[in-house]
C-alpha cells in the first residue's frame, strides 16, 4: 500500500463509499503526511454546509423563473441557429490560425520552421516529467494574481507521461 | 414529456431537462431543489461570501437554463452547473478588479458544544478555504469536485474538458498545495 494508494482513495472514503482497510488505518495513525491530507479532505468534504443551511431552493426557482419568463422574446445571441455560430466559429479560428501564424516570409534556411512559418507551438510530446511541470506552473495563475487561465494541453500527455509528472510531485 | 408519470426519485436530470425544455416549470423547480446547495457549497468553497451565495446559485441556475441546449448530457447536470457557477465567480472577480475578499462574517458557523474546539476547526477551515482561492482555476475545481461531489476523474475530465489523467495531477497538485495549510 503506497501514500498514493491511500491518497487516490481518501475522497471515495470521505464520501462513505468504501471504509478503510485495517492496514490502511493503521498507516493513518502513523503517518502524520496522510492524516494532514486526510483532515485535508474531510474539511474540503464539510465546507459550506452551515453556508447554505438557509439556502431556499423554492425561493431561488421562483427567481430563475421570473426571469426567464421576463427576457424579451425574439431572436437572442443565445437562441441563434446552431449553424451561424459553427460558420462564426470557423471563420474566428482562421483569423487566429492567420495571426498565430502570420504570413508566410522570405524563404527560410532554418530547419526549425516549416515551410517558412514559424509554429510557436509547443511540443509537449518532448519534453520529460520536470520540464511538463514547468509547463503546467507556467500556465497555470493563482486567481489572485492575474485573470484565470487554463492549461489547454495536458490533454495532449498520455498517461505514462502523466504518470511521471505524478511521481514527480510524490518525489 | 410529463413528470407526472414517475416517482420523483426516479426521474433522471436528463428527463428533468428534457421537461423543463417542453414548458413543464416543475421540471426546472426540481433541477434547482437538487442541485442548489451543491451550487451553493461550491460557490462558498471558492470563495464567495455567504450573503453572496444564494445570488450566485440563483444566477447559475439562470443561465443554465437559458442555454440548456448546450448541456449534451455526456457530463452530469451538476457537474455542468459547477462549471458555470465557477465562470461566474470568475466574472465576478473580473468585476472587483482582482480582489476576493473573505470577510470574519464568512466562515461556516462553529458548533457552540465544543466552543474551543470548533474555533480551532473553524480557523483551519478559513485558511483552507483562503487556500483554495488562491488556486488556479483548474485545481480549485477539480479538488471541490472530487471531494465535494465524489466525483472520478472521468466525470471530472468531462465536465472539465480535460483528460482523466490531467484531472488526476491536478487534484495532487492542489492536494499538495493545500496539505501545507492544515499540516
Amino acid at each position: 500500500m503506497s501514500e498514493l494508494h491511500l491518497s487516490e482513495r481518501m475522497p471515495e472514503v470521505a464520501a462513505g463509499k468504501f471504509g478503510w482497510t485495517e492496514a490502511e488505518r493503521r498507516h493513518l495513525e502513523t503517518c502524520p503526511d496522510c492524516r494532514a491530507e486526510w483532515t485535508l479532505v474531510t474539511i474540503g468534504r464539510d465546507m459550506g454546509r452551515s453556508a447554505v443551511r438557509d439556502l431556499d431552493a423554492g425561493r431561488i426557482s421562483a427567481g430563475v423563473l421570473a426571469r426567464l419568463a421576463a427576457e424579451p422574446a425574439g431572436p437572442r445571441w443565445g437562441r441563434l441557429p446552431r449553424t451561424i455560430w459553427w460558420v462564426g466559429g470557423l471563420a474566428a479560428a482562421a483569423a487566429a490560425l492567420v495571426l498565430l501564424v502570420g504570413t508566410p516570409a522570405a524563404p527560410d534556411r532554418n530547419p526549425d520552421t516549416v515551410a517558412g512559418f514559424v509554429i510557436p507551438v509547443m511540443e509537449l510530446d518532448s519534453l520529460d516529467a520536470d520540464q511538463l511541470e514547468m509547463v503546467l506552473e507556467t500556465m497555470e495563475t493563482p486567481i489572485t494574481d492575474a485573470s484565470v487561465i487554463d492549461v489547454p494541453t495536458l490533454h495532449e500527455l498520455d498517461d505514462q507521461q502523466l504518470e511521471r509528472v505524478l511521481r514527480s510531485l510524490e518525489g | 414529456m410529463s413528470t407526472e408519470s414517475l416517482p420523483e426519485e426516479e426521474v433522471s436530470d436528463a428527463a428533468l431537462a428534457s421537461a423543463w425544455r417542453a414548458g413543464d416549470e416543475r421540471a426546472a423547480a426540481e433541477l434547482v431543489a437538487r442541485h442548489a446547495a451543491a451550487a451553493g457549497r461550491y460557490l462558498y468553497s471558492a470563495g464567495a461570501g455567504v450573503s453572496e451565495v444564494e445570488d450566485l446559485v440563483q444566477e447559475a441556475f439562470f443561465r443554465a437554463f437559458r442555454r440548456l441546449d448546450t448541456w449534451r448530457g455526456d457530463a452530469s447536470f451538476r457537474g455542468w452547473l459547477l462549471t458555470i457557477a465557477g465562470n461566474l465567480l470568475r466574472d465576478q472577480y473580473r468585476r472587483r478588479k482582482g480582489r476576493t475578499v473573505l470577510s470574519l462574517e464568512d466562515r461556516d458557523l462553529p458548533d457552540q458544544r465544543d466552543p474551543e474546539a470548533n474555533l480551532l476547526a473553524s480557523e483551519t477551515e478559513s485558511r483552507v478555504r483562503d487556500g483554495l482561492t488562491r488556486l488556479p482555476r483548474l485545481q480549485r475545481e477539480v479538488f471541490l469536485m472530487r471531494v465535494q461531489q465524489g466525483s472520478d476523474y472521468e466525470e471530472i475530465a468531462r465536465v472539465l474538458g480535460t483528460t482523466p489523467g490531467a484531472a488526476r495531477v491536478h487534484y495532487h497538485h492542489a492536494v499538495k498545495r493545500l496539505k501545507e495549510l492544515v499540516a
